[in-house]
């Protein structure tokens, strides 16, 4: 089974592009929650050295995509569909002028991906 | 987290406290920023709003209980990213749990004994603020030792006071910001070495 742990949407296959004609080869990371984070960011790849604690999700076009280990480890469970609202993007993110913003949308894998991806199948004990 | 994502919820008292928790969340005013009685203004940006409602969305996936709100309000007076207050309940590992939502969500869980509310609280990658509610001031003081969070309100919440350190555990951040201790970090420390012999110096 061929399972994509991070995809994107058409608008920002398009979005990605854009970017790319501007910067060059970009690269994407997952910031953390805390704050104004569980962000996309992207950033030009001649800038940015993902390190030994980030984990390779998949690549969106050309653009490889990392979020930190730990992470990954609470957000395994989830295909991340990064897509594009109006709105201004995080500060250091290249889409920050264009008026448009990266945004994680997610999808929880089915029992048979979940098997796949050698996860637990019962994701949370029923409630009591 | 400084926005407060989760609530942990003695099982005991549990129906008890919601019953009356989301009484309060019923006469929560909300509207108009400017009017003194609102107590709940809009989102700051349409890009926050999308934000909380692919929190909603995959909360229902995970399978959370939706308590009350988990969606826009809509407003006949006033545009803007109004969101209803929203209360779910659910486990731990699941992702509203593990995020800071900023918006007005809440994620409860419930907990047997101390020891598991300990476990839970600490069960996260983050620990900026955290706070403890409980009579039992012996309960309350080994809880704000323990929880890794750079803050531990007890028994109040979002108390700011300027000369009080800010900053988190984990991946709330690195060090700590205010407090006098983090005031002298911008100030010099000079030592100055001063002779007052009239004697040559020296083997001279």
């Amino acid at each position: 089974m061929d399972i994509h742990k991070v995809i994107a949407t058409d608008a920002t296959v398009a979005l990605i592009g854009q970017l790319e004609r501007k910067h060059g080869p970009v690269i994407f990371h997952q910031s953390g929650g805390c704050c104004d984070g569980s962000s996309p960011m992207c950033f030009s790849q001649s800038e940015f050295k993902p390190g030994k604690h980030d984990y390779y999700l998949g690549d969106l076009g050309h653009a490889p995509f990392y979020i930190s280990k730990d992470q990954y480890d609470y957000w395994k469970h989830t295909q991340l569909i990064i897509d594009v609202v109006k709105g201004r993007g995080g500060m250091f993110s290249l889409e920050n002028p264009t008026g448009r913003r990266f945004l994680v949308r997610s999808r929880v894998f089915t029992n048979e991906e979940r098997q796949a991806l050698k996860l637990k199948v019962t994701l949370f004990e029923p409630f009591c | 987290m400084y926005v407060p994502s989760r609530a942990l919820i003695q099982e005991s008292i549990y129906d008890e406290f919601m019953e009356r928790a989301l009484k309060r969340v019923k006469e929560i005013v909300a509207g108009d920023p400017l009017d003194t009685n609102t107590m709940i203004g809009a989102q700051a940006s349409e890009e926050q709003l999308e934000k909380i409602m692919s929190y909603f969305d995959i909360a229902e996936q995970e399978g959370a209980e939706l308590i009350t709100g988990g969606k826009r309000r809509k407003s006949a007076d006033h545009g803007g990213y109004y969101v209803e207050p929203t209360i779910y309940k659910g486990k731990n590992n699941m992702r509203i749990f593990q995020e800071e939502i900023f918006g007005p969500v809440v994620s409860v869980t419930t907990f047997k004994t101390k020891e598991e509310a300990l476990e839970i609280a600490n069960d996260t990658l983050y620990g900026l603020g955290a706070g403890v509610w409980s009579r039992d001031m012996n309960t309350a003081y080994r809880f704000g030792r323990a929880i890794q969070a750079g803050r531990v309100w007890t028994n109040c919440y979002h108390v700011y006071p300027a000369h009080a350190a800010f900053g988190g555990y984990k991946k709330s951040g690195i060090g700590r910001e205010n407090h006098q201790m983090m005031l002298e970090h911008y100030q010099q420390t000079k030592n100055l070495l001063v002779s007052y012999s009239e004697a040559p110096a020296g083997l001279f």
